[in-house]
Formats: structure tokens, C-alpha cells, sequence
């Protein structure tokens, strides 16, 4: 059996430890300040993202790999006769997948299966780290797809933004476009529904809001559940702590990744972000 | 792989254009040796999926085997030192390029017992070197190709000099111009995967211009220069693309225009698709042609629902500018009430009318409109409700809670949720003087009013306030909203906030401006 190798982008969010543990392949966005160009987590880092972002008079914009790069990420794995699952952002949110198709139409190499998430950041991380999980113990290629599609079925992520401008100035607001606008000092909870972003709740006052997000997963989720967890955080690293806190008093956790969101999610969500992502355990090892 | 097989069916696709007008100047050496490439061509097509080495020997055994004539021969011999030198190979960089054309050239000079310089084998020669030259100095192969090319178009020029016959004739070698011609077909189809390349790119690119660029416009102002995105493809023989871009550019912006003489794709921003069109027209047929108006994607960006409904829609009673701003700001179509701050029934079912919304809620946010909503509910003459807002911050609080893409039955129980949480609070000024509840209230005495009951009064705002406030926040509350109105200016309610968020420590205050009449201030506690 050949070995499976798993592929993702920069917008998974994952720690590096995770990437580099799984040996994934990411292949990187991109982020642009005015003319300098930078590669999301290669050439600039979370930290040094939201440093430029606070310094600068001008807001960042971001694009997608080109086939090319996919090409080259997928050259190498073509080469050790791997069998490739590509996990990826969103259709709705990135034209990143379009590339990766591109590049497999360019290579002609059939072993090679592109997924698309339907989701972003640490959702689609921890989609990715299923799959990989699955990989490394030494699963089929048909169960480790499978265990990816079972998460991105059972997933649910909620997340507060400080403002909704970010995402609307960079035209990923989606359905959330609803929440806009609010001059009550509100805090939207938004989710992740059928590719793009959904409004959920309205809040007023970070507080509240976060105390809401721990609420609102505890509500989806019965007392008992075993939940697989990852939060997510835009600058906000006592916040993210908060958060943590008050989640395992609620809820039972068998493993819980934090991370904070790299430059493309920024760029999109702007800084203050503050996100929950579960996912119901089942039967893994 | 991709590098050999594309090479190999550029030597087919362009060989076969070429050699077709071959100019035959001695004898049939063009037919030959086009029929023998061509016999290589067709031993190569008919395997599938393989790899590069067995590709070439494919190819070099049709030629072979396909051999006619002289030049015929020689240049199977060429096609057969190239392909020895790719066997087993997978992938072929420049470096292993030159080193197949060398030794094809070596073949070629064994298989002539004689062999004489102006001929073919020269212009061989020169390609080996070329080859060999300039992959050493680049790792382009259209680069090496292309360099090569023009050696060999030189070593071809030169032929007369090497062979006195050819000098008479005046003519080149034609066997030479064979191998000068294939060369040609080669870099000719490079260049069209290229292009074919620079379309998918192309794609790309405006794939994400239509699908992010419309809300990527910050200018708040809706001014969009050019309302149509116009895509096609324009098919030709002799498209003069820098013509075509020079034409174009006055109709419109973001230009984009890629591709050669034969197909060519077209994106701009215009506001005279039809001229645009018309332009391509005169170089070529007009494919896939892709017109959007770009307008009626902003405005549905920018919220005003172009064709677009929501689930649920609220029409909610409001009334001063600032209430009403911040009403609408949280989702409602704002029906002002007016001096008296009661809208007519009819206003209320016009609202009804015009929401864009298959089912509307309507938010009285006073207990005096409340039967007036219902009236307008009967009477709107589509589906709506009437959720019983009694205040101001119960209709806020509401608001809060309403999510248009939640179902029905949801949003009505989680509005009413809030409605029960919020407690309202209202300071206005006695209109005369008057007895209640055992106080003595003068006329432009401040009353302090919860859920509508007076339950204190007295001449000094900022204490009256204070009262209010303890009476609302009894059990362990947390965040005071304060809407200020009336006559009361902002630097008044600013300082009187600052006052009271001394007094109240534990307290969250936030303050905003109403713009209603009769009310100091509208107070939500939650």
C-alpha cells in the first residue's frame, strides 16, 4: 500500500508542532501589504502580521496559491508514489481549491484527491489533523477520507469578531452582511454553515459574548459528549486563555488544540478574534 | 514527462503545419521528410500513458520504420540517437535535451558514409552545439529551444558557402531546412502551452475578481465607473493582440488580454459591452461570451437587496433620530412615530408591505401602538406577526436576540426571552403640577418611570437619576444602557453618565444619543 500523504494550506491554522509531527505539506497563501508580498506563515508570522497590521495605515490584502505552487508542493509526493489527500479552505471563501485542481490536471497524476472543506482555520485544521491522525496509524486511503469527511460533517464553529469591517472590506462576510452595522457596542457570534459565514447571535459586550460562546457549545453539545476542541484566537491571548478556562469547566474535552489565527485569517477577520471549533469524538484510537 | 511528451507533440502538431507548405526546393526531401516524422508520429500516438523514454523510442521506431529517402533516413537516425539517449528516462530537463540532440547528431554523421558539410548533417551539428551551449547557461527550455533555433537557422544561412552547388542553385539545404523547420514547430507549440497556461492563470484571476472584487470595493460613495464585466474569447488567424489592447483600453478598465494570434481572452470593465464586442469581431469569432453588471452585485454587497430576500424580516416603531438609526442598525425597517410618537396603522402596514422578507415581525415598542400593530398586521395582506414590545429597550433588547436566518418559531421564543430580561426605565418632565402616589409633583419636575410606573420624581436630574437606577438594579444587574433626548445636551448626559458610573462601580454604562422627544432619558437595564 502506498503511503498516504496529506496536504493542506495556510489557512488551517495548525501549530507548527502538529505540521511538522504529521509531516503535512501546507502550502502557503498569500498576504499583501501595499507592495511587499509575503507568504502566510512562511514569510511572516502571526505575531509580525498583527504588529504590521496595528503600524499600518493601509489594510492588508490577501491571494491565492497559484497552480504553479501546488505543482511544486505536489511534485516531491508525486515522486515518492504517495497517495495525496488535499484538504482544503472553502470553495466559497478562497479560490485556492480551483488551483489545486489545476495543478492536478497539469501533473496527471491520479492518486490524488482534493477535498473541499467547506471550512476555514481551525475547523479545517482539525479536519486535517483527523486525516492525518487516521494516516500515520496506518489506515486505508478510503478510512482516512472517510474519518476527514465525518469531521467536516459533525463540526461546529463559533467565533466572535471584535468588528465585522474586516470581513466585509475583504468580501468574505457572507450572510453575516445581516449583523452589520450594529452601533450598540455588539459583539456577533458568527458560524460556519454551508461554506460561508453565518450569522448566530448578537451580544453585547466582549464579556457576554464570550461567556456565550462557551454557553452556545455547551447547549449543542449534552453533558457527557466527549469533544474533540480547538480555539482559536486573533491577538488575544488572555482571551483565548479566558475562554479555555471556562470551557473545560462545561464541557468534557479529550483534546484540545489552541492556535492563533496566521495572517490570511487576520487579514479577514481583523485582531480580537475569538473562536470555538468542536467536534464530537467517536471511536478514534 | 510532461516536458518530453509536450516536446515530442509539438514536433507533431507544428511539423505537420509546417511541412505542409514546405517549399520543396530539392526534390521531395520535404514530403520525405515529413512522411517519415509523420510515420513517428503515429507509432508514438498510439500509446497511452507512458513514459518519456518510451515515448521517444516509439517515436524513433515509427521513424525508422517510416524512412523515406535520404533526408528521410538521416533523420530517423537523429530521431534514434535522441531517443537512446532518453531511454528509461522519466523526465528530461534541458541538460538531458542537449545531450539526446548530441547524440542523434552523432548518429547521423555514422549512418553517411561520406559525409559532406552545407548538408543536413550541418545544421545538425549546430543544433547539438547550440543545445549543449545554451543548457548550460539556462534551465528554460524554451529558452535553450528558441536559442538553439536560431543557430541552426544560421547554420542553415550558411550552407550555400559550404556547398557550391547550393551557392548556383541559390538555395539553402534542404534537408537542413527540414530539421530548422521542426525546431520552428517545436517552440511554436511550447508557446501555445504557454498560452494555454497564462488562460488558466487567466481564469484564475478573474474567477476571483467576480467572486471577491464586487465587495472589495471600499469607496462607500456607490460610484462604480464601469457597470459591465465583459469576458470572451475571440478566435482568429491573426489577432493582433497589442491592437486589440490599445482599441480597447478607452472603453473601459482592468483590461486584461492574453493569448496569440489564434485565441485570445478578453476581460474589461465597460460601460458599452456591446462596443466591446464589436471590436473583437473585427479580428475574429466571439466565444464564451460572459457579460455581468457589476452594479446589481454592489448593491446587493452593500445590503440594499437587490433581488435578494430574507427569511425573516422586523419592522419596528421608532422615534428621534439616534433610536432610529441604532434600530435600524440592528436589522429593523424603522417606522418613525412621529411628534406624537405613534405611527398610524396604515403607516405601519405600509411597512409591512415593503419589507423584503417572506415573513415579517413587527416591533410596536410601545404599549400605546401596540393595537395599532396588530390592525396593521390584518391588514398588510401578508404573512406577519406582531412580537409585544412595550418600550424602547424591550424592542432593542429584541433585536438583539433576532437572527434572520433562524426559523421562525425560534426567533419569536428567543425575542420574547429578551423582552422578559430587560427592564426599561424613563425620565421625563412633570407637564404640570399634580399628586400621585402621595408625592407633590410641580410642573417641570423630573419623573422617574419604571415599566412605566412613576417611582420617583423630584427637581434635580442627576438625582432623580440616581433613584431610578437603584430601584432598577435591585438584584446583582450588570449593563445600563442610557438613550438621552429631549432637551438634554450631549455634554449634560455625558457628565451625568460619568456621575453615575461612579455611583454604581459594579455597574456597566453605556451611553447613546436618542434624538426623541419627551424623554431626558430611556433607560435599559440588563
Amino acid at each position: 500500500m502506498n503511503k498516504i500523504r496529506i496536504v493542506t494550506d495556510s489557512t488551517a491554522d495548525l501549530p507548527r508542532e502538529l505540521i511538522e509531527k504529521y509531516n503535512i505539506v501546507v502550502v502557503p497563501l498569500k498576504v499583501m501589504f501595499g507592495q511587499e508580498i509575503y507568504r502566510d506563515g512562511v514569510d511572516l508570522t502571526s505575531r509580525q502580521f498583527f504588529q504590521k497590521l496595528r503600524a499600518s495605515s493601509t489594510l492588508p490584502t490577501t491571494s491565492q496559491p497559484s497552480p504553479q505552487e501546488f505543482l511544486e508542493a505536489y511534485q516531491p509526493l508525486v515522486e515518492e508514489k504517495a497517495s495525496i489527500i488535499s484538504i482544503h479552505i472553502s470553495s466559497s471563501l478562497s479560490g485556492t481549491i480551483q488551483s489545486a485542481k489545476l495543478a492536478k490536471s497539469m501533473l496527471g497524476y491520479e492518486d490524488l484527491e482534493i477535498i473541499d472543506s467547506r471550512l476555514v482555520s481551525l475547523a479545517l485544521g482539525l479536519v486535517v489533523l483527523a486525516a492525518a491522525q487516521k494516516a500515520a496509524e496506518g489506515f486505508s486511503k478510503e478510512e482516512v477520507r472517510e474519518a476527514a469527511g465525518q469531521v467536516i460533517n459533525n463540526i461546529q464553529a463559533y467565533f466572535l469578531v471584535d468588528t465585522l469591517e474586516y470581513l466585509q472590506r475583504g468580501g468574505r462576510i457572507g450572510k453575516a452582511q445581516a449583523f452589520l452595522g450594529s452601533l450598540l457596542n455588539v459583539k456577533p457570534i458568527c458560524t460556519l454553515k454551508e461554506g460561508i459565514i453565518y450569522p448566530y447571535e448578537k451580544v453585547r459586550g466582549k464579556p457576554k459574548a464570550m461567556e456565550r460562546l462557551v454557553e452556545i457549545i455547551a447547549e449543542k453539545f449534552p453533558p457527557g459528549s466527549h469533544l474533540w476542541c480547538a480555539l482559536a484566537h486573533g491577538d488575544d491571548f488572555e482571551g483565548v486563555e479566558q475562554l479555555k478556562e471556562r470551557l473545560i469547566k462545561r464541557v468534557t474535552i479529550k483534546q484540545l488544540i489552541t492556535g492563533e489565527i496566521g495572517p490570511v485569517v487576520g487579514t479577514h477577520a481583523g485582531p480580537g478574534l475569538l473562536g470555538i471549533i468542536v467536534c464530537p469524538v467517536w471511536g478514534v484510537s | 514527462m510532461l516536458v518530453g511528451a509536450a516536446n515530442l507533440l509539438g514536433q507533431v502538431r507544428a511539423e505537420i503545419d509546417n511541412l505542409n507548405v514546405f517549399p520543396v526546393p530539392d526534390g521531395d526531401t520535404g514530403t520525405n521528410m515529413y512522411l517519415t516524422f509523420l510515420n513517428g508520429v503515429k507509432e508514438m500516438q498510439s500509446l497511452n500513458n507512458s513514459s518519456l523514454g518510451t515515448v521517444a523510442e516509439a517515436f524513433a521506431r515509427g521513424c525508422l520504420l517510416g524512412a523515406r529517402g535520404n533526408s528521410g533516413v538521416i533523420l530517423s537516425q537523429i530521431v534514434r540517437g535522441f531517443a537512446d539517449a532518453l531511454v528509461g528516462k522519466e523526465r528530461a530537463g534541458v541538460h538531458e535535451l542537449a545531450v539526446a540532440f548530441s547524440l542523434g547528431n552523432e548518429y547521423a554523421y555514422r549512418a553517411v558514409d561520406n559525409p559532406v558539410e552545407g548538408t543536413i548533417l550541418t545544421v545538425c551539428r549546430a543544433i547539438s552545439r547550440a543545445a549543449l551551449d545554451a543548457s548550460s547557461k539556462t534551465r528554460d527550455l524554451l529558452r535553450v529551444i528558441i536559442y538553439t533555433y536560431r543557430q541552426a537557422q544560421q547554420a542553415l544561412d550558411h550552407t550555400p558557402e559550404l556547398l557550391p552547388v547550393l551557392k548556383e542553385a541559390g538555395v539553402v539545404d534542404a534537408g537542413g531546412k527540414g530539421l530548422v523547420v521542426i525546431l520552428e514547430g517545436i517552440i511554436k507549440a511550447l508557446e501555445d502551452l504557454a498560452v494555454k497556461k497564462d488562460i488558466q492563470l487567466f481564469e484564475l484571476a478573474t474567477f476571483q475578481q467576480r467572486q471577491f472584487a464586487p465587495f472589495r470595493k471600499a469607496k462607500l460613495s456607490a460610484e462604480i465607473d464601469y457597470t459591465y464585466c465583459t469576458e470572451f474569447v475571440l478566435v482568429g488567424q491573426n489577432i493582433p493582440i497589442d491592437t486589440l489592447k490599445k482599441e480597447l483600453a478607452p472603453y473601459g478598465d482592468c483590461l486584461l488580454v492574453v493569448g496569440n494570434e489564434k485565441t485570445a481572452k478578453v476581460h474589461i470593465h465597460s460601460n458599452h459591452p456591446g462596443l466591446v464586442l464589436e471590436c473583437g469581431l473585427k479580428y475574429g469569432n466571439l466565444r464564451s461570451v460572459d457579460i455581468n453588471n457589476m452594479e446589481e452585485q454592489y448593491l446587493e454587497w452593500k445590503g440594499v437587496p437587490a433581488e435578494e430576500k430574507q427569511p425573516l424580516g422586523i419592522v419596528a416603531v421608532g422615534s428621534g433620530e439616534g433610536l432610529n438609526a441604532i434600530l435600524e442598525s440592528l436589522g429593523a425597517s424603522v417606522v418613525d412615530g412621529g411628534p406624537t410618537m405613534n405611527p398610524s396603522a396604515q403607516d405601519l402596514a405600509t411597512a409591512i408591505r415593503n419589507a423584503k422578507a417572506d415573513f415579517v415581525l413587527v416591533l410596536p415598542n410601545n404599549g400605546n401602538i401596540l393595537l395599532a400593530a396588530e390592525q396593521a398586521v390584518k391588514i398588510a395582506g401578508r404573512p406577519a406577526q406582531v412580537v409585544p414590545s412595550v418600550s424602547i429597550p424591550q424592542g432593542i433588547a429584541a433585536l438583539m436576540a433576532f437572527n434572520p436566518y433562524s426559523s421562525l418559531e425560534e426567533s419569536i421564543a428567543k425575542m420574547m426571552e429578551a423582552i422578559k430580561k430587560v427592564k426599561t426605565g424613563e425620565i421625563t418632565r412633570a407637564a404640570r403640577d399634580s399628586h400621585l402616589n402621595g408625592r407633590n409633583i410641580r410642573e417641570g419636575d423630573y419623573l422617574g418611570l419604571v415599566e412605566g410606573r412613576v417611582v420617583t420624581c423630584g427637581s434635580n436630574l442627576l438625582e432623580v437619576l440616581k433613584q431610578i437606577l437603584q430601584e432598577m438594579m435591585r438584584d446583582s444587574s450588570y449593563l445600563v444602557t442610557l438613550y438621552f433626548g429631549g432637551e438634554l445636551t450631549t455634554l449634560e448626559a455625558e457628565s451625568l453618565t460619568e456621575a453615575m458610573r461612579k455611583h454604581f462601580p459594579e455597574a456597566e454604562f453605556e451611553l447613546y444619543y436618542g434624538g426623541h422627544p419627551l424623554y431626558e432619558f430611556i433607560i435599559s437595564v440588563e
